[in-house]
């Protein structure tokens, strides 16, 4: 059985300050499956996320991805933060983002030489922005700025890939280039969960969804958990409008 | 041995500070941490006085050691301060630098009033008085700026990681605490090395200007480095230089004017440009 999961939580609690963020989520994520995380703001989706990645410490529960320990397979799980969390204005160029995502495959004294250069242009060249190889990252619009993000990812080779909030804050071209890639890996039997907001395109994109509020509302299969009840209980402190789900901004 | 005479070794130790301070103001003004190389400036003057008090010498390793001690206090007195009562950093920064400075001035006062105390001329600490420098002094601080700066170029893809995306950084294996603390080594380091020089409030500019000047140039960290290097290292030579040729001109507050003379022709050619490509592009439409 966990040969077949790509991640097992269970029983997660993360706090901050003594204020509970995310509370008892337990579920098994299957390999191979497209995953979004949906609810309101302020749920924990985020901090869900990165308490998986060991980027924020975890009160209770256990994580494992692959049957093993974050520490044992970090190598195979790939990351692209939230657009909010970085730096725009910082000095670096678009082909030196890309070449980050391969950083773990040097020593430390070791360069970046052509056949790295040569796998970053070729992700590049995956998310479209092949023109824009050394162009500051300043330079580009909101959707560009994600799919280098996401070439970042790729070149990671990655059979977990984790995202946050890909989709917010970017053009209808970049999102449709972004599902296109994130299909494309699903295809090649990688595991992939997304932190998502817009409601109205969950049926189209994944085919498993966690709903979470602080705790875990619901997780499954979407045909059977996106339901009017699941979303209503996940959104009880914000007006939407069951049986009608809309775009969560 | 080179035949200089005292005033060019003056000018190649500013210019190598100034290529020194002006590599780590890109750091830390890319940390977002401009505001605490200036608190740590002043932090230090406390542990400088104490560890002159106890040596009796102004000797750079007894005062790196002291200067050490007392940045990493402050440095954790305003993380502690930040936890645990809801202020914000730059307020917490504030009040670590204020008191660790006042400390500082009012332990440098009772070091004045000991026997031979004026004679050590411990208060050019906050002043600066790179005339004044030994010879011994200026080559170590020629010798260490050149290893600080090579260390960082050599790095640089470590560097650019952790500064970029510290969450990321860690999930591609690079260990940020280590990083934190040879960050943190490096800019007590520049600033005990520079503070004989130039003084403690001057180095604090010194570790701001330069990179708030070259963000206007650069796409890449390698250029971001280098040219605020090179603001710092020019800065340097024409203040010494300036100051050198009498009317009793303070070279470091020389260095300093001279450094955000160059802040300011950055920021209206980089105003005038953006201004530029706008009528350009009108002129297009």
């Amino acid at each position: 059985m966990t040969i077949l999961s790509a991640l097992t939580v269970n029983e997660l609690k993360i706090a901050y300050e003594q204020k509970t963020i995310v509370n008892n989520v337990s579920l098994t994520i299957p390999k191979g499956s497209i995953t979004a995380i949906v609810g309101p703001n302020g749920a924990g989706k985020s901090t869900f996320v990165k308490g998986l990645l060991n980027l924020v410490p975890i009160q209770q529960g256990e994580i494992k991805f692959f049957g093993q320990s974050y520490q044992a397979v970090k190598e195979r799980i790939g990351y692209v933060p939230q657009r909010a969390d970085i730096d725009w204005d910082f000095p670096v160029s678009v082909i030196e983002v890309v070449l980050m995502g391969l950083h773990k495959t040097l020593k430390w004294y070791q360069r970046f030489n052509s056949q790295h250069h040569h796998v970053a242009r070729s992700a590049l060249e995956q998310v479209g922005m092949e023109a824009y190889i050394n162009q500051h990252i300043k330079q580009l619009s909101g959707g560009q700025q994600q799919r280098v993000f996401l070439a970042r990812a790729l070149v990671e080779q990655a059979d977990l890939y984790i995202l946050d909030e890909p989709l917010v804050g970017i053009d209808k071209v970049t999102e449709k280039i972004i599902i296109q890639q994130l299909h494309l890996l699903k295809e090649a039997g990688k595991t992939i969960l997304v932190v998502h907001h817009d409601l109205n395109t969950i049926k189209q994109y994944f085919d498993h969804v966690i709903l979470l509020n602080q705790e875990l509302i619901a997780y499954g299969e979407v045909e059977t958990t996106f339901t009017p009840h699941n979303l209503k209980h996940t959104f009880k402190d914000t007006h939407v409008i069951v049986g009608e789900p809309y775009a969560h901004a | 041995m080179l035949m200089l005479s005292n005033i060019h070794w003056v000018l190649l130790c500013t210019i190598a500070l100034g290529a020194l301070s002006g590599t780590v103001s890109a750091l830390t003004y890319w940390k977002n941490q401009s505001l605490m190389s200036d608190a740590l400036s002043h932090a230090v003057l406390p542990g400088v006085v104490i560890s002159y008090m106890l040596s009796g010498i102004k000797q750079t390793t007894f005062m790196f050691i002291g200067a050490a001690i007392s940045a990493l206090l402050a440095s954790y007195f305003i993380t502690a301060i930040t936890k645990h009562s809801k202020l914000k950093a730059d307020t917490a920064m504030g009040i670590v630098l204020a008191t660790f400075f006042s400390l500082g001035l009012v332990l440098l006062t009772v070091v004045n009033n000991m026997p031979n105390g004026q004679q050590s001329g411990i208060s050019s600490f906050i002043y600066g008085q790179a005339a004044t420098l030994l010879k011994q002094d200026m080559q170590l601080t020629i010798m260490l700026a050149i290893i600080v700066i090579s260390l960082i170029l050599f790095s640089l893809k470590q560097w650019r990681l952790f500064l970029f995306d510290p969450h990321y950084a860690r999930l591609q294996g690079l260990n940020v605490n280590r990083f934190e603390r040879l960050y943190l080594f490096i800019v007590v380091l520049t600033i005990v090395i520079g503070i004989k020089a130039v003084g403690i409030i001057l180095m604090a500019a010194l570790l701001i200007i330069p990179a708030a000047a070259s963000k206007y140039w650069s796409t890449t960290l390698a250029q971001t480095i280098m040219l605020s290097s090179l603001i710092g290292a020019s800065s340097s030579a024409i203040g010494t230089w300036i100051s050198t040729q009498g009317h009793f001109i303070p070279t470091g507050p020389m260095i300093v004017i001279m450094a955000s003379s160059m802040f300011t022709l950055s920021l209206i050619s980089a105003k005038c440009k953006a201004w530029l490509s706008r009528i350009n592009l009108k002129g297009l439409s």
